[in-house]
């Protein structure tokens, strides 16, 4: 119900429930963009995207959904699309680099820590974060939304758009997939 | 054996290390960040313009449009009649194609 008045309150254009809003739900969005881009600079240019776009196209929710899913479903798009741009972006600098034209190193960007993770699982956790840049797309929007913001299996139907099944799939594969990653990864060291 | 239960081990306590793990918090100054691009306003239609035409789609489509305009254009004139000499002495009078040398045209008349 508070949600609905903050809303309507932004489409009549009242600046001080657009800050409410982003004051409400910043650590949600952010958290959900840093469990996927992996790095805070980059979840942080993603969280301003989505408030940009929530406060662009606020006429467009007619609240068919809750507005955390609708903000989900904002915070994913946009991370995914940031992760792509950045894939073509590390591509097209290797290409450079095999030509020459450019003797910049394609850096290799450190392990990422999450900062809410116990400190005595940190190094674990930064090896489980490098594994899920393995999976595909799907399946680590899935996990994400389970393990790193704690959704139930039915929230995360709902910001999929897909049913409970899908989702049961999905993360049964993505922690199998993951096992197996770990364990080749352990079998090597 | 005991090697492989070791791995096994790791690979559960890797799997659970993320169990009770708090939200990470956003920049408090967001909302300030958020303004300022908001600010900044759209992009000109120009920007718009060079970010279209710049993506990779658009600009390979464009590239086999080229193409296939040349193709039709080049099977297109390769099935036109003949132009006929007639036609074409025409065309070489019109333009005054059939002086051969230019000391005949500047030759003062006696």
């Amino acid at each position: 119900m508070n949600d609905w008045i903050l809303i309507n309150r932004l489409k009549e254009g009242d600046q001080t429930a657009f800050k409410e809003i982003v004051e409400t739900w910043q650590d949600m969005v952010y958290n959900t963009a840093i469990g996927i881009v992996q790095q805070p600079e980059d979840a942080e240019d993603v969280a301003q995207e989505v408030f940009v776009q929530v406060f662009q196209s606020i006429e467009g929710f007619k609240g068919n959904s809750k507005f955390s899913t609708w903000l989900y479903r904002i915070t994913i798009s946009k991370a995914m699309d940031h992760e792509r741009r950045k894939k073509r972006k590390k591509r097209f600098a290797l290409i450079k680099s095999l030509f020459g034209e450019d003797n910049d190193q394609v850096i290799d960007i450190p392990d990422f820590n999450h900062p809410g993770v116990l400190f005595e699982r940190k190094e674990k956790a930064a090896i489980l974060f490098r594994a899920m840049k393995e999976l595909p797309d799907n399946q680590r929007i899935a996990f994400v939304l389970n393990k790193v913001e704690g959704l139930s299996y039915q929230e995360i139907c709902e910001v999929m758009e897909t049913s409970l099944s899908a989702v049961e799939s999905l993360l049964h594969r993505a922690k199998t997939n993951l096992r197996k990653l770990l364990k080749d990864q352990f079998k090597d060291e | 054996m005991k090697q492989e239960h070791h791995i096994d081990k790791l690979v559960e306590e890797t799997m659970n290390s993320l169990d009770g793990l708090s939200r990470a918090k956003a920049n408090p100054f967001l909302f300030t960040r958020v303004e300022a691009r908001l600010r900044q306003g759209s992009k000109s239609a120009w920007d718009q313009a060079v970010a279209f035409i710049s993506r990779p789609v658009v600009a390979l489509a464009m590239l086999c449009l080229v193409i296939l305009s040349n193709a039709v254009a080049m099977w297109q004139s390769g099935s036109d009649e003949v132009v006929t000499d007639q036609a074409q002495l025409a065309l070489s009078e019109e333009y005054n194609m059939s002086v051969t040398a230019f000391y005949q045209e500047e030759t003062p008349e006696p």
